[in-house]
């Protein structure tokens, strides 16, 4: 039961409405708190006052809820919601309060309540809610006290409750009723075998009383009257007394043996008498029926003769039948001669058609060879037309031929064209550039030449200097009186100056060779020109000579100039020749793949050309020769035009020929057939008449014999023979062997009579001995039927013995079970020395879990020193009660719960509370309470245990449960995070969470 | 510069009814005396120095005699907080007054952390106080809404930010569950935590990683003395051991040598106690006959885990051989295992129990043609 929000209104110190909602509490503490009379305990007030209609605490009752600080109007109530296994419930309670009226009479309105269950429904009947709550809660108020709340003040409670207390709680808490059913179960059980072993035992002697009688045993009848009789003994008796009849029996039975031996004795006389006198009896029948069969022999005499005449009329029935035989064969050859006359007429009928037919076929032959003739000569003339074909086909093709020669030819002709402007061309290159040559070279000669003047003009001056320089250097040495080398002279008027160039004889030297040279170069260039011109005379181009052309620098430059005028007369000539190339395009592209000169070229053109005249002749003679023929043709067949049509007139004419042939085959042949037939016809006919003469004489013989063979036999004539083949004969026959057979039996049997009677004769003491045989049959049967009754009884006995023993066994074996399981429910149901049913042994086991988690806590809170356990009853090995009692290691001793301190008591009830909650939390089944409630009590505790508390508290595993607890402790307020704070004011008091 | 850490004295506690001031006025003795050995600087007190809010007399004086004896007997100047155990307005009581005599406490918590600086040989060290604060104190002071305490932490990081000056060396004295981490179980794995020092209802752990640029930050609130991730975060633990849990812990206090920034060197050094807590475990007789087995001083807090049984007068015979017994448990109270016990109690059905109920009454085990039966009315049973 985990509280979801709780609605006051009026109620306690809360004058106006106040809603608390548990909801977001996320932790499994929370701390109430606030100044003394805020009303922290009325909010446990209020959670009880709605489940239960009453307070949490004794003192209050809930007359006394309504709020004072809240007018009349207000009402006073608690809504409370919570849930209680996933499921949600509300429940509203108003208290009674006292209403005055108008009137001034009070009434008082007495509490209602209203329970809105998880499925929507609502009740608020006050009887049916509080069951209602009761039920889902699985407590009453009281427990709901001692478990969920540790009122302030009241903790103590379920610490000091007695056994019996402590059982109704923790019978509801662990839902032990299953083990109540348990133990009904095993009482219903136990008490079902005993039934049974009583209602077995009862089974038993009705059965042996039944079988008492039959008995006649007075041992066993003492023995079943006795008020307990034994069974063990009642079975001996009966198996004595079943054994004494079995004697009994067998001296019957030797007795109904004997009976038996004498009465057969007697039935077989009495047979063998009866059977003699039966023989007797029988002879005399016997020998009356022989007289009988005597007087009916006449009859039988004449039969047989009758037999004898049918067989011998049947022995002649061959011959007649022979005889009408052939008679029949005859009248079939008569028709078959018929016929084949018939057909022979026919036959020649057609005969002569055939005939007439042939003869018009032949006729037509004489036609036919006409055809044959014409055949040949159309084929030669298909002939000639397909040869004209032909040569018109060859004609075309020459034509063909005959335009490409042409083309060829043509082809030829430009190219030859070409490579003759090709060489016109190539030669005009030459000569241009041979004339570029001398251009170039005359130019050089140009240069050269003027270098060369220069060169000389150099030369000339600087040997002048050379000299001047010499006669310097004379001069210097040149002295006055000294005479000049040159001239003799001794006076120097003017003596040379020595030029500023400076020249050596080397120098000279050098101009010289230089100059010298220039000369030979000048020289070999001429030379080369004059090759040149030579040649280009010698192609025929420079009309001047050769000569004249270096003497000078002028000349030099007019025959530049002249050279260069053929030089653009060569180019222009070259432009045309150029333009005719451009013609000749095809013919060069032809060329360019093959490398063809002149010469080939030429020489294929002659073949060319004569390949074509060929080609020109044959054309004329093939048209020649097709007129021709053509003419023919016409003159022949102006009517056929082509070959086809002749072929086709060929093959008609073939065709008409090949029918003429098969149709006379055909007509020859079918005129074969029937002469054939005809032939064979007549034959026949010929035949069948020899056969039908043949014949008629045969059936004369024949029937001759017959006459005489039936008149031999005894018939006088046919119809004699023919009745006496009418006779039955079968039937008589049989007659008469009856009749012998019965008379062959009657007389055997009465031989063997004969042989069996003897001399014996016919007996009249049968009466006496039929007498003796029954009586002695009587004696036996009654003997038998004594046997029988008395196997019966025997049987019954026996039957019934077994029975019993079975029965007996099957008591035995339940006895067994029956025991047990009665020692089972004796135990269970505390009817055992320990006084400790099941039920309370299971509670105590949870008590003493309960105890043992407790201590767990305990243990931590009060370091070791207190240990919850059971009181032990004196003398007693195992404690059935539930009290408690503590253990003080100090001392180690055990003393009541009830000498604890206030503090001490605090901590063992917290303690037990907390471990109630745990085992009931992790217990499937029974009551669901995850909720707990303290009211004070820490404030008992000194710091130490204080803190040894608040670690307990602090060890509880959240498991879903909600832990409520009302303290002022300061400690508490720092230590607990969630807190409901509750303050009081002038005007009543207000509560409100303070959530972490 | 040298820095003394200490935190969580807890003075005036009681622990098992014996009241533990006598002890702790011994390792205060001592505590001033180290103060003067190693000539410490600062002495930072990381919260929790009374135990309660209203603290006792004996307390009080203790208190008000070691502050006066160190600030006048020393050059030591005291850098304390409020923690969670004291009451913030009462401890810091006369902080301004006792500023000029080197006393700084700081009790309530205010958005811009108080800053204190002193000057070393390199340079300035700036002091920032947080003193434990709650989550509603803290939305209040902000005016925001936190959804838990390491949100409000990083915001009074950020608000304060802009006041430190990180080329300086700061350190921030702190009370309150610090981890690196956010999660419950890495930080138990992180950290050294005894069961009373959870808060209920929610692990509100608040993550240090905001203010991991200060130099060193002393904190308090763990009483075991250790680093959080990082050196230069500690916990400096409580003197002394105040419960059984830890018995085991070496209790200790904290020294810092502060160089040039990002130079420290950090050292624990124990303190002489009056008494030791020890957890001693053995049979009864074998303690008492010859007690100076089990523990030195018979004067030390014991508690005793006896493997007997049961022990009839176990307290007395204890208390006849040693002083201060705060308690025994016995064998049979051993740690039963909860879940197991539960699952095996209660998942038994009919014929379970009804075996075990047999085997009780019968000392039998329940034979076959006794468990058909059974087995046939549990068959009908459910029907």
């Amino acid at each position: 039961m985990i509280p979801l929000s709780l609605t006051l209104s009026a109620f306690g110190p809360f004058a106006k409405e106040v809603t608390l909602d548990f909801k977001n509490i996320k932790n499994n503490i929370f701390l109430i708190t606030g100044p003394t009379g805020s009303g922290k305990t009325t909010l446990f007030d209020a959670i009880s006052f709605a489940l239960f209609g009453k307070a949490s605490g004794l003192s209050r009752t809930p007359d006394d809820f309504k709020s004072d600080f809240a007018d009349e109007k207000t009402p006073c109530f608690v809504e409370f919601e919570f849930a209680l296994k996933d499921k949600i419930f509300k429940i509203k309670r108003f208290a009674p309060y006292v209403k005055t009226t108008n009137k001034n009479t009070s009434r008082v309105i007495s509490s209602k309540a209203i329970l809105t269950l998880d499925s929507g429904e609502v009740i608020d009947n006050l009887k049916a809610v509080n069951a209602k709550i009761e039920e889902l809660l699985g407590v009453n108020e009281r427990q709901f006290k001692q478990i969920v709340m540790l009122p302030q003040g009241e903790f103590k409670r379920l610490l000091e409750a007695k056994s019996d207390e402590k059982q109704i709680i923790f019978r509801r808490i662990f839902s032990t009723e299953q083990i109540d059913e348990f133990t009904n179960i095993l009482k219903l059980k136990s008490k079902e075998l005993t039934d049974y072993t009583t209602s077995a035992k009862n089974t038993i002697f009705a059965l042996l009383q039944s079988v008492l009688g039959s008995l006649a045993d007075a041992e066993l009848e003492a023995e079943l009257r006795k008020s307990e009789p034994s069974i063990q003994k009642s079975l001996e008796l009966l198996g004595a007394s079943i054994k004494v009849q079995q004697g009994k029996l067998l001296e019957l039975e030797s007795v109904r043996t004997n009976l038996e031996s004498s009465c057969k004795e007697l039935t077989l006389e009495l047979e063998s008498t009866e059977r003699l006198n039966s023989k007797i009896q029988e002879r005399a029948a016997l020998l009356s029926q022989l007289e009988l069969l005597k007087q009916s022999e006449d009859v039988i005499e004449k039969a047989k003769s009758d037999v004898i005449k049918y067989r011998a009329a049947k022995d002649l029935q061959p011959q007649e039948r022979l005889l009408s035989d052939k008679q029949t064969q005859l009248e079939q050859l008569k028709t078959v001669l018929l016929k084949e006359t018939q057909q022979n007429s026919a036959l020649s009928l057609e005969l002569d058609a055939l005939k007439s037919e042939l003869a018009v076929q032949v006729q037509k032959s004489e036609q036919i060879k006409l055809y044959e003739q014409t055949i040949p000569r159309l084929e030669a003339l298909v002939d000639d037309f397909k040869i004209c074909d032909d040569l018109k086909v060859e004609l075309a093709e020459i034509k063909i031929q005959k335009a490409k020669s042409k083309e060829k030819l043509n082809l030829i002709i430009l190219s030859e064209q070409w490579l003759e402007i090709k060489a016109q061309i190539d030669t005009l290159k030459l000569q241009e550039s041979s004339i570029t040559q001398i251009k170039n070279l005359l130019q050089t000669f140009k240069k050269l030449h003027q270098k060369h003047q220069m060169q000389k003009e150099n030369y000339s001056a600087d040997y002048k200097l050379f000299l001047e320089q010499q006669a310097g250097f004379l001069a210097q040495t040149l002295n006055d009186a000294a005479p000049c080398p040159v001239c003799g002279s001794t006076e120097h008027p003017k003596i040379a100056v020595l030029p500023a160039k400076h020249l050596t004889q080397q120098m000279l030297e050098a101009l010289k060779t230089a100059l010298e040279e220039t000369a030979q170069n000048l020289h070999q260039i001429q030379l080369k020109l004059q090759e040149l011109f030579n040649a280009l005379h010698s192609a025929g181009m420079f009309s001047f000579e050769f000569s004249d052309i270096f003497a000078n620098e002028e000349q030099i430059n007019l025959t530049h100039q002249k050279l260069t005028l053929n030089c653009h007369g060569l180019e222009l000539k070259e432009q045309e020749i150029k333009q005719q190339v451009n013609v000749l395009f095809p013919a060069e592209n032809l060329l360019k793949n093959k490398e063809f000169n002149l010469e080939i070229v030429r020489a294929k053109h002659e073949e060319q050309v004569k390949t074509d005249t060929r080609l020109e002749l044959q054309v004329e003679a093939l048209t020649a020769d097709l007129k021709a023929k053509e003419e023919r043709n016409k003159s022949l067949y102006p009517q056929v035009s082509s070959a086809e049509e002749i072929v086709n007139q060929i093959s008609k004419l073939k065709a008409e020929i090949n029918a003429h042939e098969a149709a006379l085959k055909e007509l020859a042949g079918l005129l074969e057939e029937k002469q054939a037939a005809f032939l064979k016809s007549e034959s026949l006919i010929k035949l069948h008449n020899q056969n039908i003469t043949e014949l008629l004489a045969q059936i004369e013989s024949e029937s001759v014999k017959f006459k005489a063979a039936y008149q031999s036999v005894g018939f006088a004539s046919l119809e004699e023979y023919k009745t006496a083949l009418v006779l039955n004969c079968t039937a008589i026959e049989a007659e008469i062997a009856e009749y012998e057979s019965k008379k062959r039996e009657v007389l055997t049997k009465l031989s063997v009579l004969k042989e069996d009677i003897g001399a014996n004769t016919f007996s009249k003491d049968l009466n006496m001995l039929k007498a003796k045989c029954k009586e002695s049959s009587d004696a036996l049967a009654t003997c038998q039927k004594e046997c029988i009754d008395l196997s019966a009884t025997i049987e019954i006995c026996l039957r019934t013995k077994n029975k019993v023993k079975t029965v007996w066994q099957q008591i035995e074996k339940n006895n067994n079970l029956c025991y047990k399981t009665n020692e089972l429910y004796r135990l269970a149901s505390g009817q055992n020395s320990a006084k400790l049913s099941f039920e309370r042994f299971v509670l105590s086991s949870y008590f003493d879990l309960i105890i043992e988690i407790a201590n767990l806590k305990l243990r931590e809170m009060t370091m070791a020193r207190y240990k919850l356990q059971r009181k032990l009853e004196k003398n007693k090995r195992h404690s059935s009660g539930l009290d408690l009692e503590i253990m003080d290691s100090f001392t180690g001793k055990p003393r009541d719960v009830s000498t604890l301190s206030g503090g001490e008591s605090f901590k063992a009830a917290l303690v037990l509370a907390l471990a109630l909650s745990e085992v009931i939390a992790n217990f499937s089944g029974g009551t669901h309470i995850d909720t707990m409630f303290i009211d004070e009590g820490f404030g008992t505790l000194d710091e130490e245990a204080l803190d040894c508390a608040i670690g307990v508290l602090m060890q509880l595993k959240n498991t879903g449960r909600m832990i409520g607890i009302i303290s002022h402790v300061s400690e508490l307020k720092d230590r607990i995070k969630d807190k409901l704070i509750v303050s009081a004011t002038q005007n009543g008091s207000y509560a409100h969470f303070l959530l972490s | 510069m040298k820095i003394l850490h200490t935190a969580d004295w807890h003075l005036g506690k009681t622990l098992a009814g014996y009241s533990l001031i006598n002890d702790q006025a011994f390792i205060l003795h001592n505590l001033k005396k180290l103060l003067k050995e190693e000539n410490i600087d600062i002495l930072i007190i990381a919260g929790d120095i009374y135990d309660k809010s209203v603290p006792s007399i004996e307390a009080i004086r203790l208190l008000d005699n070691f502050l006066y004896e160190v600030t006048t007997e020393t050059n030591v100047k005291v850098l304390a907080i409020a923690g969670n155990h004291d009451s913030a307005a009462r401890l810091a009581f006369g902080n301004r007054l006792y500023q000029s005599q080197g006393l700084h406490i700081i009790g309530e918590f205010e958005s811009t952390l108080p800053k204190l600086t002193f000057a070393d040989d390199f340079g300035s060290v700036n002091f920032f106080f947080l003193p434990y604060f709650s989550l509603e104190k803290a939305m209040h002071v902000f005016d925001l809404k936190f959804k838990n305490l390491s949100e409000a932490f990083t915001a009074i990081i950020n608000h304060n930010k802009p006041n430190i000056k990180t080329n300086e060396r700061n350190i921030l004295i702190a009370h309150g569950f610090f981890s690196y981490f956010q999660q419950v179980k890495n930080a138990f794995s992180e950290l050294d935590v005894i069961d009373s020092e959870l808060p209920i209802g929610g692990m509100d752990i608040i993550d240090i990683g905001p203010a991991e640029f200060f130099d060193y930050i002393a904190l308090g609130h763990l009483h075991c003395a250790q680093k959080v991730a990082k050196d230069h975060i500690r916990y400096a633990g409580s003197l002394l051991k105040y419960s059984i849990a830890e018995a085991a812990q070496n209790k200790s206090v904290t020294i810092i040598e502060l160089k040039e920034k990002g130079n420290l060197k950090v050292k624990t050094q124990q303190l002489a106690t009056l008494h030791d807590l020890c957890v001693i475990s053995g049979f009864i007789d074998d303690i008492t006959q010859n007690p100076q087995k089990y523990v030195h001083n018979p004067a030390d807090y014991i508690f005793a885990k006896l493997k007997d049984n049961n022990v009839v007068d176990g307290m007395f015979r204890l208390r006849q051989v040693f002083d201060n017994v705060l308690g025994l448990s016995v064998a049979a109270n051993e740690d039963i295992n909860f879940d197991a016990v539960i699952n095996k109690e209660l998942k038994q059905d009919i014929s379970g129990m009804f075996k075990m109920f047999f085997k009780e009454l019968t000392n039998n085990k329940l034979d076959d043609e006794y468990l058909t039966i059974v087995n046939d009315v549990i068959k009908d049973l459910n029907k």
